[in-house]
């Protein structure tokens, strides 16, 4: 018998019940997947039927595209470390505390939680009041607590990547909270308990402890960010309203590719040149998940 | 045998005529770029019922929103469009004429055809100048039903109060707003965060200190030497000059209000002046009651090449997909929809102006009229870069133009940076 104890009779079986699944994968994502790569050899408007090959013509302008990378790439990437440190630090500080015996544990995983749930385009409704200069939540809270200096023009150019930065901070951090919370809770208390009778730190039980036994966990959930950053659209779109091209602050990988294959009353109409795009999206989504397997690639502790 | 005979034959004319009484009536499909609160929409349920009653064609009517040509996309490929689609001129010009191929009905014949008031044909109804600044090959694929055109909508009351009469010079422009700004009054409402309204200002400049074409032709000269003319940087002074880098006329965070908050402050008396397309009244009119509107043109330079007689004309329109399966249907809707009555009806449930130029003007745009009926040039919007040159629109001049608009950037690095990257853009291509 083989070692996956299946007898030959039963092997038919097995292909009848993975073809529904393996069929309508392939169909639905490796066929479009393997599409864009040809799509992305072509000059293509995406309206009509003709398509113009030109070869790596489309990778090579992108490489020059100063817009592209000066703005997109470097939006993205700050998205990336920089939201993605913060969102990390806030989500273990409050999985720290909501892992502990504390009233109303369950109110508060709800409340971080809750802004996971709200639509993007709700959420750029929502903090552009926050940040109305003359009216908005943030700048009458400094004047309040008399803190007229601090008083921005939150969504000036200049400051519009930082502001839309700390929305998106604050729509994702319950996401990665939930899920590092529920990666501390299944660590045994005596575990943790015999580190402090041995006399280690928070910080000692936090690093030596804490992170290498939810290591599994946590590789899944910067995983998760690491794709999740690189295709951000919704609130960033969102921002101008969704009626203009977003300004550079509001501009990341996603929303270049989208507005240079549907435009946005600016009639650019590029598919092919987009697509190109998207191959790179897909390149660095793929590095970034090759890294992060490499980088927790050890024994996984079980308990 | 007779009977026999008598009966074949009924039968058989019945069999005959069977079909037709079975058969549906046309139903035409429509796909909407207005969404189904949008006073346009409502304009469109108005008057399909009575299309339907007075045709027998089917309406069916889908309200897609402004992705509509996005949405289409696919069908259009698959040569399955629907019959009928609207969106403003210049993105059904992109998308279904700017390539080798022509993706919609030349509406040729059916313009020279008698229109729904039996009173002339249905180009009669037109300025047909307007429709051919969107033909191709000399042939017109698109037939306006609303037309908007970009200028300075202002306060009346904020203006009589300060003794400001509407500027007609660029001089008298800044000289009003100087006079609001020593009354503590914000001059220029305005939202920052659309980079098309910003664009208004040193579109408008080039226009007025040039004359219609020359943006464009800067925009698609791949040497980047058009930048060099004097035109140019004087427009992008006159930009800088009124920016929170100059002498500061916009209400205070113009930079970083988000739409349509700017608008809506300017329209509850926050500021006297919104640059902003025709739509502008529709949008803001149920924040106030009784507001006097009026409207100026951007004003004219001295010694400029542009004049007050030149008009934007921004148009939106519908359009019949090659491969519909009615256009004939399509263009009967076309021929009633543009009706005087319907134009008149369009008038009052939009406040818009409508392409029938016979058709009453709205109140609140009387001002507009006037400057319509004294036309004697029309232009594209943004004079065409944006539809003709939309990359380097998006990639080059946006950020640039911003960066003048804000006044974070001076208008000689302005040329100079927008000389290097128009150079650097089509080297790259």
């Amino acid at each position: 018998m083989k070692p996956s104890g299946l007898r030959r009779s039963e092997r038919p079986m097995v292909w009848l019940f993975l073809f529904p699944m393996t069929a309508i994968y392939v169909l639905m994502f490796i066929f479009p997947s393997l599409r864009a790569f040809y799509i992305s050899l072509f000059d293509w408007s995406g309206f009509t039927a003709s398509m113009r090959y030109v070869g790596l013509g489309n990778f090579r302008e992108l490489l020059g595209d100063d817009y592209f990378w000066s703005v997109a790439f470097v939006n993205t990437l700050k998205i990336l470390f920089i939201g993605g440190a913060i969102i990390f630090a806030i989500a273990f500080l409050l999985s720290g505390v909501l892992s502990t015996n504390l009233r109303g544990k369950k109110i508060f995983r709800a409340i971080t939680f809750f802004p996971t749930v709200l639509s993007p385009i709700a959420v750029a409704i929502l903090w552009s009041f926050i940040y109305n200069d003359r009216w908005g939540l943030l700048n009458s809270t400094l004047k309040l607590l008399g803190q007229e200096r601090l008083i921005l023009t939150w969504m000036a150019p200049e400051h519009l990547f930082g502001s839309i930065l700390a929305a998106l901070v604050w729509m994702n951090t319950g996401f990665y909270c939930i899920i590092l919370l529920a990666a501390l809770d299944r660590i045994p208390q005596q575990t943790i308990e015999s580190a402090y009778l041995d006399g280690a730190g928070e910080m000692q039980v936090f690093w030596r402890i804490k992170i290498p036994m939810i290591k599994d966990i946590l590789a899944t959930a910067l995983t998760l960010w690491a794709i999740n950053a690189v295709k951000e659209f919704g609130l960033l779109f969102a921002w101008a309203g969704g009626v203009d091209i977003p300004a550079a602050g509001a501009t990341n990988l996603a929303v270049k590719m989208y507005v240079t294959a549907f435009g946005r009353r600016v009639t650019v109409y590029r598919m092919g040149y987009a697509t190109a795009m998207g191959i790179v999206m897909f390149l660095l989504v793929a590095l970034l998940v090759f890294l992060i397997s490499r980088a927790f690639r050890s024994e996984v502790f079980e308990y | 045998m007779k009977r026999i005979l008598v009966l074949l034959l009924v039968l058989s004319l019945f069999a005959a005529l069977l079909p037709a009484a079975l058969a549906e009536p046309v139903t035409l499909e429509y796909a909407c770029m207005f969404t189904e609160g949008e006073p346009n929409a409502q304009w469109l349920k108005d008057i399909i019922p009575e299309f339907e009653a007075q045709t027998g064609i089917k309406v069916d009517i889908t309200f897609v929103g402004r992705d509509v040509l996005t949405k289409i996309k696919s069908r259009v490929l698959t040569n399955d469009p629907p019959d009928l689609v609207d969106q403003d001129h210049s993105e059904l010009f992109a998308a279904f004429l700017s390539g080798d191929e022509t993706l919609l009905t030349d509406l040729g014949d059916f313009l020279k055809s008698e229109n729904w008031d039996k009173d002339g044909t249905v180009a009669d109804q037109f300025n047909m100048a307007m429709l051919e600044m969107y033909a191709k090959d000399g042939k017109v694929y698109i037939v306006p039903f609303s037309f908007i055109t970009s200028g300075f909508f202002y306060n009346k009351n904020m203006f009589k109060e300060a003794g400001v009469e509407a500027p007609a010079t660029w001089a008298d422009f800044l000289a009003a707003a100087e006079t609001f700004k020593s009354k503590g009054i914000p001059f220029i409402g305005h939202d920052g965060q659309i980079s098309f309204y910003n664009a208004y200002y040193y579109y408008w400049a080039v226009q007025r200190v040039m004359g219609a074409g020359n943006f464009l032709r800067a925009a698609t000269d791949a040497t980047g030497a058009a930048w060099d003319e004097p035109g140019f940087l004087e427009a992008a002074k006159m930009v800088f000059e009124i920016s929170k880098g100059g002498k500061d006329y916009f209400a205070k965070g113009y930079e970083g209000s988000a739409y349509p908050a700017g608008q809506s402050d300017w329209a509850m008396d926050g500021a006297a002046v919104n640059l902003n397309g025709a739509w502008l009244p529709n949008e803001v009119r149920d924040l106030v009651e009784n507001w006097d509107w009026g409207f100026f043109p951007f004003p004219v330079v001295e010694g400029g090449q542009g004049k007050v007689t030149d008009m934007e004309a921004y148009l939106l329109g519908w359009a019949i997909p090659q491969g519909a399966k009615h256009p004939a249907e399509a263009m009967e809707f076309l021929r009633f929809a543009t009706s005087r009555a319907n134009a008149d009806r369009s008038v009052d449930t939009t406040l818009n102006i409508a392409s029938n130029k016979l058709a009453k003007f709205p109140d609140v745009h009387k001002d507009v009229g006037i400057y319509l009926a004294n036309a004697t040039n029309f232009h594209l919007s943004y004079d065409g870069v944006m539809s003709k040159a939309p990359q380097w629109w998006a990639d080059v001049f946006y950020d640039l133009d911003n960066k003048l608009f804000f006044g974070t950037i001076t208008p000689e690095d302005f040329i100079s940076q927008i000389k290097e990257k128009t150079i650097e853009f089509y080297k790259n291509k």
